[in-house]
C-alpha cells in the first residue's frame, strides 16, 4: 500500500539568499518617514505602550583589584541571583576590611552596590552592602549579629542576600608576604534571598545568622539538608587562630591532579540517569 | 495590565506586517481589507513574591500550602517539563515557586520532599535542563540524592493503579500514590484539558492513549474521567502561574512590536538579523533558536484546589490574551516559526510545524489555511526517530488516523529501540507523535485547503498538503475554493 505522490512533488534544494542586507537596507531607507514620526494605521486603538525597562539578568563579576594582587576568587551559588530585582541589602560575614571591596568586585555591576549611608542608597534604589557583626572578627569565627540588615530591608521591602566570605582573615597580611608562590584563595557563597519584611526583626537576623553560618560549612551540605534544618545554628567549630589560616592556605591541587580526577565521571553520570 | 490585543484592517497606510516561517523572518504586504489579529503587548517580568505569597496564604477551595504541609509527612512537588511555556523562559517561575514551596516545606518540618517531572510521552530532562528550569540550588540539593526524577511511563515497577474509568485501570507514578501532599506548579500559557499536567504526564502508557489517543481526541469527556479519578484519589494542591506574552531581548526585540512603532533601531536589527539567518550554517540557526529564551510576565498567580484554581487561571489568562476574533473567515493565515517549545527541535520537523499550524492556537473556522514554514525534512536522529520513521514510511503509506492506529502504532510502540532511545537517550516515546499527527488530522478536517508558503512540495504532499512559493502564489492555489476576493485573517 502505498499513496502516490503528483509528479512535481520532489524534495527542494534549500536555497537561501546569500546576502539579504542590501535589499532590506534599501526597502528600510524607502520606506523611513524622514524627520515625520511614524503614525499606525486606521483602525488601531489609541493606547500608549506601557514604559517599561526589560528584565536584566544580573551575574556576578570578577574583583579584578584583588586578581591583579595575586588572589584567586570563587564565586558559588550566583545563578540564584540572576532572578532577583535590585535593589537589595547584601549581607556578609566580616573577616577583614578587604570583605567590603571583594563583594563590591564580585556583585553584579547594576546593582551599584554601595557600603556607606545604606538608607539614602536603597531610597536612590541602589543595593548596599552591610556588614551585621560590625567589627571584622577578631578570630575569624562568626560573631553577634545586629538588626541593621533586617531592619533595613524590612523598612524598604526589598530582600536580604545571605553572602558567606572565607578566606580574607588575615588577607592582608599574607598578601603582604610576597614570598609565598600559592595564590590565597577567598570564596563567596551568595545564598537564597530572605524576606524579612513580613517577620518580627529578631527572628529575621536570627535566620540570616543561620543561613550565613550555614554557606559557611555548605561544602558539607546541601542547600535543602540546611534548610530542613530550620534557621537552627550549625556545632560551633572550635578551631584557633593559625589553624583557619593555616586552612586557608592549604595547598590546593594541582592541574594535574584535578586532570586525574576528571577522569571518574561524577556518580549522578556515571550511575542511573534521572 | 498590558496593552490590550485587537484586530487591524489593512490599508494603504499599514506597513508589511512581520512572518516568521521556521527560521525565516519576512516582512509580508497583505491586500486591503485583510485583517490582521495583533496578541496583547508583551511585558517584561517582576519578581513573583508578592503574587505568590498571596495566592498560598490565601488559596481557593483549599487549606493554606502552610497548613497542608504541616500535616504531611511525605510531599511530593510536580512540575511540566521545558516545552511549556514555547519559547523557554529566561528567568523560570517555576524555580522560584518551587523553592518558595522547599521553604514553607523547610518550615513545616515535612523531612521526606522529592520532586517529579511530569514529562509523560516527552523525553527526559537532562540534568542540564534541570539546572536550568529549577536552578543549582534546588538540583544540587535533589538529584544526587535521587530525589529528582522524571516521570516514565514505561516503567511498570513504578506505576500503581488507583481505580478504574470505563472498566480500564489507571495507573499513576507510585511516588504520587505514596505522598500525603502533591504540589503540581502549573505554568498557565493556554487553556489545556482539566489537569492535563498530572492526567498526560504522571499517568502509564494504555491511560495516555486512552485519553490522547485517536478515540481520546474524539471523546474529550475520557480525559474528564480521568481527571476526576485522579482529583478523587491524589491529594492534589495545584500552583497555577498565568503568564503574559513573550518579550524578546535585543536585537529580537523587534518581534513583539507592532510593525509601525518600529524605530531606526529595530529596522537595523531587523536587516542584521535576517542577514545573519541567511548567512550562518544551518547547523548554527538551528543551534541559535534552540537557545532563544524569552522574558514572560507573571500575571497572576493562583492556587487551591486544582478545578477550582484552574478555572480562576483561565479566566485570568482569558482576560489578559483574548481578543475578539472573527467567527468565520475564508482564509486563515499563520506563521510557524522555530522558536517552538522543544529546544532539539528548533526549526520545527514537518510534523511539529503540521500540529502547531492545524492543531495549535485560537480555534477559527476557515476554509482554508495559509501558513509560512520551510517543511525541510529534518528530524534529529537521537531524539526524533521514531518522528523521522512515522514521516518516511507511513505517511507515504496513509494519511488516515483509523489506518494508522490499525496498521501502525502497535509496530511503533513496542520497538525496542525507540523505547531504548525513550528510556536512557532523552527521547520522545514513539507514542507521541501518533497522538500528534491523530490531533493534526482531527484538526485538518476543518479546512478544505492547507498551503504551505515557501514550503519543501515533497514535505507538504506527503502531509496532504500543498505548497507554493509565495502568499500570492498560496492564495491563487485556494482561490477556486473561496473565490478571489476573500475574508482574510492573518494571526500575527
Amino acid at each position: 500500500m502505498s499513496r502516490e505522490l503528483p509528479s512535481w512533488a520532489s524534495a527542494g534544494k534549500d536555497e537561501r539568499p546569500r546576502a539579504t542586507w542590501p535589499a532590506d537596507l534599501a526597502r528600510v531607507v524607502k520606506g523611513w518617514r524622514w524627520g515625520r514620526r511614524n503614525t499606525p494605521p486606521h483602525g488601531v486603538p489609541e493606547v500608549e505602550r506601557a514604559k517599561r525597562p526589560p528584565r536584566r539578568e544580573h551575574r556576578p563579576g570578577a574583583p579584578w583589584s584583588l586578581w591583579r594582587q595575586g588572589v584567586i576568587t570563587t564565586v558559588s551559588g550566583a545563578d540564584g541571583l540572576a532572578n532577583i530585582d535590585p535593589p537589595v541589602v547584601v549581607a556578609a560575614n566580616h573577616q577583614s576590611l578587604l570583605d567590603s571591596q571583594v563583594l563590591r568586585g564580585v556583585l553584579p555591576r547594576s546593582w551599584r552596590a554601595v557600603a556607606k549611608d545604606p538608607e539614602a542608597a536603597l531610597a536612590a534604589g541602589r543595593s548596599v552592602i552591610v556588614f551585621p557583626e560590625g567589627e571584622p572578627s577578631s578570630d575569624g569565627h562568626l560573631g553577634e549579629f545586629s538588626d541593621e540588615a533586617a531592619e533595613l530591608a524590612a523598612l524598604h521591602h526589598v530582600p536580604v542576600i545571605p553572602v558567606a566570605i572565607s578566606g580574607t582573615y588575615n588577607l592582608k597580611a599574607i598578601m603582604s608576604l610576597r614570598v609565598l608562590r600559592t595564590r590565597p584563595l577567598v570564596r563567596v557563597r551568595f545564598g537564597a534571598p530572605l524576606h524579612p519584611r513580613t517577620r518580627p526583626i529578631a527572628s529575621a537576623t536570627a535566620e540570616l545568622r543561620a543561613a550565613i553560618a550555614d554557606l559557611l560549612e555548605l561544602k558539607h551540605s546541601s542547600w535543602w539538608s540546611q534548610l530542613r534544618r530550620g534557621g537552627e545554628p550549625p556545632d560551633p567549630e572550635t578551631m584557633g587562630t593559625w589553624r583557619r589560616i593555616w586552612t586557608d592556605l592549604r595547598p590546593r591541587r594541582t592541574r594535574d591532579q584535578r586532570r586525574a580526577a576528571r577522569i571518574w565521571a561524577s556518580p549522578v553520570r556515571r550511575g542511573e540517569r534521572p | 495590565m498590558p496593552r490590550p490585543g485587537f484586530v487591524l484592517e489593512v490599508d494603504d497606510k499599514t506597513p508589511p506586517i512581520l512572518t516568521v516561517g521556521g527560521t525565516r523572518l519576512g516582512l509580508q504586504r497583505y491586500g486591503l481589507g485583510t485583517r490582521v489579529a495583533y496578541p496583547p503587548d508583551a511585558e517584561p517580568s517582576v519578581e513573583p513574591t508578592a503574587l505568590l505569597n498571596a495566592a498560598l496564604e490565601a488559596p481557593v477551595g483549599s487549606a493554606p500550602l502552610t497548613q497542608r504541609l504541616a500535616e504531611a509527612k511525605r510531599v511530593l512537588i510536580v512540575f511540566g517539563d521545558n516545552t511549556v511555556p514555547a519559547p523557554a523562559m529566561k528567568f523560570d517561575v517555576r524555580r522560584d515557586v518551587a523553592e518558595h514551596v522547599l521553604d514553607l516545606a523547610a518550615r513545616a518540618r515535612v523531612d521526606d520532599v522529592s520532586l517529579l517531572v511530569a514529562n509523560g510521552l516527552h523525553r527526559r530532562l537532562t540534568e542540564k535542563e534541570f539546572v536550568g528550569l529549577l536552578g543549582e540550588r534546588v538540583v544540587g540539593s535533589f538529584l544526587t540524592q535521587g530525589a529528582l526524577n522524571n516521570h516514565d511511563v514505561t516503567d511498570e515497577a513504578h506505576l500503581v493503579a488507583i481505580g478504574e474509568v470505563d472498566g480500564r485501570e489507571i495507573r499513576v507514578n507510585a511516588e504520587a500514590v505514596a505522598a500525603d501532599l502533591i504540589v503540581n506548579i502549573v505554568v498557565y500559557d493556554k487553556p489545556r484539558p482539566p489537569l492535563a499536567q498530572l492526567s498526560f504526564g504522571l499517568t502509564d502508557l494504555a491511560t495516555i492513549d486512552y485519553i490522547g489517543g485517536l478515540e481520546g481526541q474524539r471523546n474529550p469527556q475520557r480525559a474528564q474521567a480521568v481527571a476526576d479519578l485522579l482529583i478523587e484519589k491524589l491529594p492534589v494542591f495545584t500552583i497555577e502561574v498565568v503568564l503574559g506574552a513573550p518579550v524578546f531581548d535585543a536585537p529580537l526585540s523587534f518581534i513583539g512590536k507592532r510593525e509601525w512603532e518600529w524605530k531606526l533601531a529595530d529596522q537595523l536589527s531587523w536587516v542584521g538579523v535576517r542577514q545573519l539567518l541567511a548567512g550562518v550554517p544551518k547547523q548554527a540557526t538551528s543551534r541559535l533558536f534552540g537557545s532563544l529564551k524569552a522574558d514572560y510576565a507573571t500575571l497572576d498567580v493562583v492556587a487551591g484546589a486544582p478545578v477550582a484554581a484552574e478555572a480562576q487561571a483561565r479566566q485570568a489568562w482569558a482576560a489578559a490574551h483574548e481578543i475578539a476574533l472573527p467567527d468565520q473567515v475564508d482564509v486563515l493565515v499563520k506563521s510557524v516559526w522555530g522558536v517552538g517549545g522543544d529546544a532539539t527541535d528548533p526549526v520545527g520537523s514537518p510534523l511539529a510545524a503540521a500540529h502547531r499550524a492545524l492543531a495549535d492556537g485560537p480555534e477559527v473556522s476557515a476554509k482554508a489555511l495559509i501558513a509560512f514554514h520551510p517543511l525541510k525534512n529534518r528530524f534529529s536522529n537521537r531524539h526524533h526517530s521514531a518522528a523521522a520513521d512515522f514521516f518516511a514510511d507511513v505517511l507515504v503509506a496513509t494519511l488516515e488516523p483509523d489506518e494508522i492506529v490499525e496498521q501502525f502504532q502497535e509496530r511503533f510502540t513496542s520497538d525496542s529501540w525507540y523505547l531504548e532511545l525513550y528510556r536512557t537517550q532523552h527521547a520522545y516515546h514513539p507514542l507521541h507523535v501518533f497522538h500528534e499527527w491523530y490531533a493534526t488530522q482531527l484538526a485538518r478536517a476543518r479546512f478544505s485547503e492547507v498551503v504551505w508558503v515557501g514550503a519543501d512540495r515533497r514535505s507538504a504532499a506527503l502531509l496532504g498538503h500543498r505548497a507554493s512559493s509565495t502568499y500570492a502564489d498560496a492564495l491563487e492555489i485556494v482561490a477556486d475554493r473561496v473565490g478571489v476576493r476573500p475574508n482574510v485573517l492573518v494571526l500575527r
